[in-house]
């Protein structure tokens, strides 16, 4: 009873009360290279710390709604939860809503239109320290039951803890992390239906065969200012039924190659009692200007169907461009292919996106796409399928 | 899907831009580029008896030789292109049977862009092309078999991300006018 309501306490305290974002490894061109300057999760996304609340105030996000006798140095001040009401060092509270208004076919007949709520999150980062070398992070979220993704319900019907974990710093560059955190590998785009997530095993989904992003496990980082490693050991996450309980490991590595440059190479491997699945990928990020960036991924997917034995070999790649336009407001250009198997019959599908990427105001973030989506297979020839989204993100 | 009002605003936008400098030397620049280059086709089958629509895919590959010339920020881009590569015809219509795969193409296209340097390794470009291009689809068991336009025009975006003093990547973006719908196409130039 104690334990419930002291649970039910932490939550409602946070809940009232830390801004949390996704992961942004295109910010490489603000000179920022390691996702550790922003993220308390330093493999990037989850919640931010001060640095990365008050960076994001004051030099990426517009400043419109703000007096030009305001400095940025006193807007980063208010990018508290609390805005500039300093809270206790050791506690900083987060909340997060992610919605997407999604119109498929546009402009035919077979037109529809569907409002998701992605994510909707509130949770708590708490140092041990001053200096947080100990630290600890949960989040508590809905994430709709394996029967009703995709349906588009709205408000809380299963809140389940999303991710917790504790952080140790070991000496100057190492971290462990151990607890329920996003698995390692390759580039953590923030868009979980893209080619370069979906197919991999990171959606928000339980119960897929080809896995969800987040694992309880241990990961070890190793983070040096021109490079970094990370190594991952997972075991499952804990609301997959058993059938779907990936277990596994992976690793990822980058290397800086000039300014605001760097190469990656990621490997996983994880088995379920459903499928096996092996993971390989090598990436680049490029700082071009100030704001404006591309970044590239391109890897290999082993399924290995469990009882039948049938393996799937094929391969993806993602080109995503961030075009600055004025601060807080960027063009964006992505393009992305996924093909299943290496077999002319098996469809290589593209999806290239064109639209707006925009942090109006601080704590929010703005998305517009337009979608075109084309498949090439010697079996069929179809016309393209077309989607029009727009995204709003709330963080506190 | 017409984006035709779409790039109406972006050539009106483009043509507004403010260049920096009123006066000053132009910057000319030769680009010989190679790209992954797709757009789709509607495509006509006729069996004698009755007329079905269905859909051609075109993917291959492009080599163009470009000139560019830029006054401060705002320019002009003309590239002449060779292309090749295989389509493929078929397979999602009801009512006649008829799929036909690797069918070969050729194609000549030439390219008017007005540009716009965002920064020096940013260029947003956008502007008309015309394009021939010749593809003999086997008949199989149809009387006639028709896609697209073999001569075609339409519109294009570009961006241009300039990764090092002579290399670019470039991302095609666009409509085409008759009897076909988007092109994009993805590349690498190499700039003299």
């Amino acid at each position: 009873m104690l334990i419930r309501s002291i649970s039910f306490a932490l939550i409602l305290a946070t809940f009232a009360f830390s801004l949390q974002s996704q992961a942004y490894p295109q910010f490489i061109s603000y000179g920022y290279s390691s996702c550790l300057t922003c993220h308390v999760n330093g493999q990037g996304s989850g919640p931010l710390n001060d640095y990365g609340r008050a960076l994001w105030s004051a030099e990426i996000a517009a400043r419109s709604i703000y007096p030009n006798s305001m400095s940025d140095e006193d807007v980063a001040t208010q990018s508290g939860f609390l805005g500039s009401v300093e809270l206790p060092w050791w506690v900083r509270p987060h909340v997060k809503y992610r919605g997407i208004n999604v119109v498929r076919n546009p402009t035919s007949n077979a037109r529809v239109n569907k409002y998701y709520q992605m994510q909707a999150d509130f949770g708590s980062t708490f140092q041990f320290d001053p200096a947080g070398r100990y630290t600890a992070v949960v989040t508590y979220g809905n994430v709709p039951a394996p029967q009703n993704y995709g349906a588009g319900q709205s408000g809380f019907q299963r809140v389940i803890a999303r991710e917790y974990f504790a952080r140790v710093q070991i000496g100057k560059t190492y971290w462990l992390y151990a607890g329920l955190l996003e698995k390692v590998f390759g580039l953590r785009n923030i868009d979980h239906t893209s080619y370069q997530r979906a197919y991999q095993g990171f959606t928000v989904r339980n119960d897929t065969a080809d896995g969800i992003s987040h694992s309880q496990g241990l990961v070890l980082h190793k983070v040096e200012s021109n490079w970094e490693v990370a190594a991952n050991y997972f075991i499952g996450n804990p609301y997959d039924s058993k059938p779907f309980k990936q277990k596994g490991y992976s690793a990822m590595g980058e290397y800086e190659v000039g300014e605001n440059r760097r190469v990656g190479a990621s490997y996983l491997t994880a088995a379920s009692d459903i499928q096996d699945k092996n993971l390989m990928a090598v990436h680049y990020r490029h700082g071009l200007s100030k704001g404006s960036s591309f970044m590239f991924e391109y890897g290999l997917i082993d399924d290995v169907a469990k009882g039948t034995g049938v393996k799937t070999s094929g391969s993806y790649n993602l080109l995503e461009s961030l075009i600055l336009i004025t601060r807080g407001y960027h063009f964006k250009l992505n393009v992305e292919r996924h093909n299943k198997e290496f077999k002319p019959s098996e469809p290589d599908k593209w999806k290239w996106s064109v639209g707006v990427l925009a942090f109006p105001m601080p704590r929010f973030e703005f998305r517009a796409e337009l979608i075109n989506m084309r498949q090439l297979s010697n079996q069929r020839a179809g016309d393209d399928a077309w989607a029009a989204q727009g995204q709003i993100h709330v963080s506190l | 899907m017409s984006l035709y009002n779409l790039f109406t605003v972006l050539f009106i936008t483009l043509l507004s831009l403010p260049a920096v400098q009123a006066q000053s030397k132009p910057v000319e620049l030769t680009t010989v580029s190679v790209s992954y280059i797709s757009w789709v086709e509607m495509m006509t089958l006729d069996n004698g008896t009755i007329v079905d629509e269905a859909f051609a895919n075109f993917y291959g590959t492009a080599i163009s030789y470009e000139r560019e010339k830029y006054h401060n920020r705002k320019g002009t881009l003309v590239s002449a292109s060779a292309l090749f590569g295989q389509a493929n015809g078929g397979g999602s219509q009801t009512l006649i049977t008829y799929q036909k795969a690797y069918q070969t193409w050729f194609a000549g296209k030439f390219d008017y862009k007005f540009a716009y340097r965002v920064s020096p390794q940013v260029t947003v470009a956008a502007g008309p092309f015309v394009m021939y291009r010749n593809i003999s689809w086997n008949k199989l068991t149809v009387q006639e078999v028709k896609s697209g336009a073999d001569l075609n025009m339409g519109a294009l975006l570009d961006l241009r991300l300039r990764f090092s003093p002579t290399w670019e990547l470039q991302q095609t973006f666009g409509t085409m006018a008759f009897k076909a719908s988007t092109m994009w196409s993805l590349g690498l130039g190499y700039k003299f």
